[in-house]
């Protein structure tokens, strides 16, 4: 991938050099175009930005001599020296030269190379910078710092967010964040554009200083920033809750920085000072290291019982379901405390939540170089050319399910790959293209997640099926079956259409074994198959648990949840839009939008005021969806419909909401392949 | 949802590299060419991370920041700028108007991606 990039460059690098020529010869014709020491400039600044990062450090070098002559001109606007331009046209001669790797290997080009950056260097009274020795970070011994970190009040005009400065800290080691709120204003007249917090924070750490100051990098003109050590080991190990409390009401009433270090330096105050006291980054409690994460870097994993995980989910979900009740109580009873608190448990359950799911949950992706082995050597070994494909293989699913996933897919890939594809010159006579094609496909739909194997080969053979059957005694002769009731003879124990049996197949596992163990999975199986087009298997596998984000709609009296992820954009639409539309299409922003009124498509009883629209994009296709209201992001636990919702596939599951009612999570895929479905026959 | 990030640059491959880079890190990468180019994308999408260089024809990346700044959509959204520069006095004009930090050319893919992290999450 990288190389096709290095083609661009070298292209492009070519490109500018020619530029470059043209301008340079037109600087000599009048000395004294600005202009023309502009271009010059630019361009070389581009060439040294890609060429270091291609590895022509020896161009970049001297492209930035060169640049450094030509700023200094800009600059000073004087007129254009003639000497410079002989060697900047030498340059380009050169550069074209070490362009060409072979070239530049030679002894001539070096010695041509070192000759032209001392000229430059001797003209722009500039020395060669050494070759840079980029010193490795070294990691240090564990040091505690006091900072303050006080921004201006227009920090956010550069778009800055100070939470994240917090975070990187937070992930060099053991953060302890005091705010200052002195500065707040009252509500009513509080400028959300300002920033009117400051911070005094406490770290403990063992990167060194450089590594604190990075966190600050692209704030530093525009903040009041103090780094103070406080000694080395953790001195903080002793700063109990309390004393932390007491910190942080003495800092929110404003204490200043001076008197901040003051407190934290008197003796038996919050931190323990004096090098005799200071533990020492190795005789520190085990869980203190623990909790700064510094020790513990590069530990082991441990085995947990599956169960024990999929009781954590079911916990988690359930917390979900109650914290949303919690935010909506602490909404309905004015209690600014409870609110503070139901905020903050908020907080906290969306980390555990994500945290869970980072436990419980894998990328299908995470098996692919598995597959993508196989392939390669399977079709090696049978001499067959096949290509490999994965499309949604950022879907996740349970740990414990990809492990035994990953057996049956295996099995499946040998199918198609020993008996699916054709080899080349039967492929040809076929007429299709001689490479074949396996294609995995992952996605979620609902509460499953469905994983889709297809091959461009052969195609199943029904007859061969139904003549096997027979012979193992499977069917009767009189037996008449249907298409789908041959291919379900596949999955029977004991069937094996393979020819002879290959070094490939026939290594014990038939499809009556796959069928097992999707159903040990609680998932489903199924075969699709057109003779000489290819073969699909479909695997629909239930999601244990599934947890959504997203964003609450109502239609009608109805609330709707859309799956955030879907979710691009909102406007607010007027009746007189909607009476302009013309072709089921809005103007917005421009662009025509396909949209579609949900509660016709409901056939909710809705007052239809319409006064909302939702963009939601699946795949290529975008809709607008209008809604009566939008109520808010919502955290929606996913739970299976009744069975008297079998009939539509639209809405994908139910969501308890706070107060006991139900809201309906839609589906956007189904929901608008539905919708336009329905159009085109209207039309 | 997915982040969106818009790369303006006139040198296609710093253009390639970066989308290349960001992409693999699972952003979703726009590509402008100048400054003109990038405000009539700015028009129509909304933008989490804008990143811009310096020096460009018809619209410059100084011009760029002041004009993003301006609209209301983007009033806040974080701006780096691509630099090669040491000196201190392009860094201060990109601040002044408005830009929120900036990358160092040439830089590895991963200090690209980690600077970019320092900005959205």
């Amino acid at each position: 991938m990288i190389e096709h990039l290095k083609q661009k460059y070298l292209e492009e690098a070519h490109d500018l050099l020619l530029e470059l020529e043209q301008t340079l010869l037109l600087l000599e014709q009048n000395p004294a175009a600005a202009e023309g020491v502009e271009t010059a400039f630019r361009v070389m600044h581009t060439l040294k930005g890609s060429s270091g990062m291609f590895g022509y450090q020896q161009i970049g070098e001297l492209v930035h001599l060169l640049e450094s002559g030509y700023d200094a001109i800009r600059a000073s606007g004087s007129p254009f020296p003639h000497a410079l331009l002989n060697l900047s046209l030498e340059a380009v001669d050169h550069i074209r030269l070490l362009l060409d790797a072979a070239a530049a290997a030679t002894e001539a080009c070096q010695t041509t190379h070192r000759l032209l950056l001392k000229r430059a260097a001797e003209m722009l009274y500039e020395v060669v910078p050494a070759t840079d020795s980029s010193t490795a970070p070294t990691r240090q011994e564990l040091t505690s710092w006091a900072l303050l970190f006080a921004p201006q009040a227009d920090l956010f005009k550069n778009g800055t967010n100070p939470l994240y400065i917090l975070e990187d800290l937070a992930s060099l080691g053991q953060l302890h964040t005091f705010a200052d709120t002195q500065l707040l204003p009252p509500a009513q007249a509080l400028d959300p554009r300002c920033c009117y917090l400051s911070w005094k924070l406490l770290l403990v750490t063992d990167a060194p200083e450089s590594d604190i100051r990075d966190c600050f990098l692209f704030v530093e003109g525009s903040c009041r920033l103090e780094l103070h050590p406080l000694g080395p080991g953790n001195c903080l190990s002793s700063l109990s809750e309390p004393a932390t409390a007491e910190l942080a009401r003495q800092v929110r009433e404003g204490l200043s920085w001076e008197q901040f270090l003051e407190q934290l330096q008197q003796p038996g105050a919050a931190v323990a000072a004096g090098p005799g006291q200071l533990p020492t980054a190795d005789s520190l409690p085990e869980a203190e290291g623990g909790a700064a994460g510094l020790q513990t870097r590069g530990a082991a994993s441990i085995r947990v019982a599956s169960d024990k995980l999929d009781d954590l989910m079911n916990l988690v979900s359930e917390l979900v379901a109650n914290q949303e009740r919690l935010s909506l109580l602490a909404e309905l009873s004015l209690q600014p405390e409870l609110a503070g608190v139901a905020e903050e448990i908020e907080k906290i359950t969306r980390q555990l939540r994500d945290k869970t799911f980072d436990i419980c949950l894998v990328p299908i992706g995470s098996m692919l170089t598995r597959f993508k082995r196989l392939v390669r050597d399977l079709s090696q070994e049978l001499n067959k050319n096949i290509v490999f494909e994965a499309e949604g293989v950022e879907t996740e699913l349970d740990k414990n399910v990809i492990q035994n996933l990953s057996d049956c897919l295996v099995h499946i890939f040998r199918n198609s790959i020993d008996h699916g594809i054709e080899g080349e010159q039967e492929r040809l006579r076929k007429g299709k293209p001689a490479q074949g094609k396996i294609v995995l496909k992952a996605y979620t739909s609902g509460t499953n997640v469905v994983i889709e194997v297809q091959d461009d080969g052969a195609g199943i053979d029904l007859q061969k099926v139904q003549q096997k059957a027979l012979q193992k005694g499977l069917i009767g002769p009189e037996d008449t079956l249907s298409e789908q009731e041959v291919l379900e003879l596949l999955f029977m124990p004991g069937f094996s259409t393979a020819q002879g049996v290959t070094a490939v197949s026939g290594r014990g596992v038939g499809m009556d074994v796959v069928r097992r163990n999707m159903r040990e999975l609680r998932g489903e199986v199924t075969l699709s198959s057109r003779q000489d087009a290819g073969t699909t298997l479909t695997l629909t596998l239930p999601l244990t648990i599934s947890i959504i984000d997203g964003l609450m709609v109502r239609i009608g009296d109805t609330d709707f949840v859309l799956p955030l992820s879907f979710v691009e954009k909102s406007y607010s639409i007027t009746p007189g839009q909607l009476s302009a539309a013309f072709n089921n299409q809005l103007v917005l922003d421009g662009e025509p939008m396909l949209y579609a009124n949900l509660a016709d498509a409901f056939g909710c009883p809705g007052v239809g005021r319409q006064s909302f629209g939702v963009v939601v994009k699946t795949g290529q296709q975008k809709m607008l969806l209008l809604v009566d209201a939008i109520l808010g992001e919502y955290q929606a636990v996913l739970k299976p419909l009744g069975r008297f919702y079998l009939e539509q596939d639209f809405l994908s599951g139910g969501s308890l909401k706070g107060d006991g009612t139900v809201a309906l999570v839609i589906d956007p895929q189904k929901l608008i392949q539905d919708i336009i479905q329905k159009t085109a026959i209207s039309i | 949802m997915e982040k969106s990030i818009l790369i303006v640059d006139d040198s296609e491959t710093i253009r390639e590299t970066v989308s290349f880079t960001l992409e693999n890190a699972q952003y979703k990468v726009q590509k402008a060419v100048d400054g003109e180019d990038a405000l009539q994308l700015l028009d129509k999408h909304q933008y989490q991370l804008i990143i811009t260089d310096l020096h460009m024809p018809r619209l410059d990346g100084i011009g760029l920041i002041k004009a993003i700044r301006a609209r209301e959509a983007h009033q806040f959204t974080p701006i780096l700028f691509l630099t090669t520069e040491s000196q201190t006095s392009r860094k201060d004009e990109a601040r002044a108007a408005g830009a929120t930090g900036w990358i160092v050319k040439p830089f590895v893919p991963e200090k690209l991606v980690a600077v970019v992290q320092k900005l959205i999450r």
